[in-house]
């Protein structure tokens, strides 16, 4: 890589842009060229300069109560009224009862399903072609950072790439009703998905293993963390990388 | 999906980007009473169209609609100040890199002085981004203020990769540019 190329493409390494092999290229070069260090980390000033809590504009608290206000109003339908009133038509207590349990019966079980669904679907998505990762980085030190400010939470992040489980990056997803860190590896040609989250209790679980689709789908939570693998890898295999997971941390 | 159902829903998934709209409003059209008008617009025709939202990116789907809504907006109530094209001659700066820059975030000594100075510089570099024609402004808040991905930002402008890299590239080369001259002017 000469210095023209450097500079053209400096922007992107430092936004974290460049596929791998470009990055490990640039990254020599930089390590070899003063002009083009300088370069970078005049990019990276102005970067923190730009993080000035100062030029970031806060909305006034008022905007987003009036916001809501008017969202409310938008959203008064006859249909909702209905289902409110319906339930305060007298019943024996009997009845109400049964309706009761079969209806939470059906919500406690209902969104189990649908989480799995919702991995699948999710896993489906990201191998589409460039939607694996926002951040396509192996190393864990520039993935790891990227989700500060994305997310309410930290993402443990490792590497298993001595094992033969290499990071391919990162990304935002959307799983469970909120926002969670998906991180992407590799196994041989398989792509793994790993969706983390914090969990609502600290407590450890058993892990839950199920297939749907032809997926292998494994579930646990971990020292606070919420966490969904799912890959087409074969289960000896798989199992392999769910140990790493759980004995990395 | 009942409407309670979407109402919730979108409590969750795009309520939490109301400060990152609020901020891509307040750079796109420089004043607060204007950019609060445009929130509340964008916050509304978003939820009248959440129902066809099936992404996962509730944020960058938000800040489409602020943008656009902005846009509209100045395309209507274009000043004499949006006119005018940005003056290079005003901002050349001999070193390409910005040494002004090193100033405002260095490792500044924490004295009365000093303090002066980083307030000084920041309202250099808040001057400078205002003053940059939008397109550039626009790809240098979504990068660097809201840290977007350039896969989210053409996402957002509705612009090809290739020009969302040029615009930034040249966007950080006038700031730094700005800067430079700055600290030689004052």
């Amino acid at each position: 890589m000469n210095c023209t190329e450097a500079r053209h493409l400096v922007h992107a390494y430092h936004d974290a842009e460049l596929g791998l092999n470009q990055t490990l290229e640039i990254e020599q070069h930089l390590a070899a060229c003063p002009g083009c260090s300088a370069a970078y980390d005049s990019l990276r000033t102005l970067q923190s300069a730009l993080r000035d809590d100062a030029l970031y504009f806060k909305a006034p608290t008022a905007l987003q109560r009036r916001i809501r206000t008017a969202l409310h109003k938008q959203d008064q339908a006859p249909a909702e009224w209905f289902v409110r009133t319906w339930w305060q038509i007298p019943a024996s207590m009997a009845l109400a009862s049964v309706l009761t349990l079969t209806l939470t019966v059906l919500l406690v079980r209902a969104p189990e399903a649908d989480l799995t669904d919702e991995v699948v679907a999710s896993h489906v998505r990201s191998l589409q072609y460039d939607h694996l990762t926002d951040v396509p980085s192996s190393n864990l030190h520039q993935v790891k950072p990227w989700f500060n400010g994305k997310l309410d939470y930290s993402p443990p992040v490792q590497d298993f790439a001595e094992q033969g489980f290499t990071l391919q990056g990162g990304r935002l997803d959307y799983f469970a009703k909120r926002q969670v860190a998906a991180l992407a590896y590799r196994h041989k040609e398989h792509p793994i998905n790993v969706l983390l989250w914090p969990a609502e209790k600290a407590a450890q679980t058993h892990t839950e293993r199920l297939t749907r689709d032809g997926y292998h789908v494994v579930h646990w939570v971990q020292q606070g963390m919420n966490y969904w693998v799912i890959s087409e890898l074969n289960t000896d295999d798989l199992q392999r990388f769910i140990a790493l997971l759980q004995g990395a941390s | 999906m009942s409407e309670k159902d979407n109402l919730a829903r979108f409590e969750d998934m795009v309520m939490p980007h109301m400060q990152a709209a609020y901020n891509l409003a307040r750079w796109l059209v420089r004043n607060d009473h204007d950019a609060e008008d445009m929130v509340q617009e964008s916050s509304l025709r978003a939820f009248r169209f959440f129902d066809s939202f099936r992404g996962v990116d509730a944020r960058a789907w938000l800040l489409t609609i602020v943008r656009n809504t902005c846009y509209t907006w100045l395309r209507q109530n274009r000043t004499h100040k949006d006119m005018l094209s940005f003056d290079d001659a005003l901002y050349h700066s001999d070193t390409e890199d910005g040494a002004g820059v090193a100033r405002i975030s260095g490792a500044a000594a924490d004295n009365p002085e000093s303090r002066l100075l980083q307030h000084a510089d920041r309202r250099l570099l808040q001057q400078a981004l205002e003053e940059l024609p939008v397109e550039f402004r626009e790809v240098i808040v979504l990068r660097e203020l809201e840290g977007l991905s350039y896969k989210q930002i053409t996402a957002i402008t509705q612009v090809p990769l290739g020009t969302v890299m040029s615009r930034l590239a040249r966007a950080r080369k006038r700031l730094q540019g700005c800067l430079a001259a700055g600290e030689t002017r004052t």
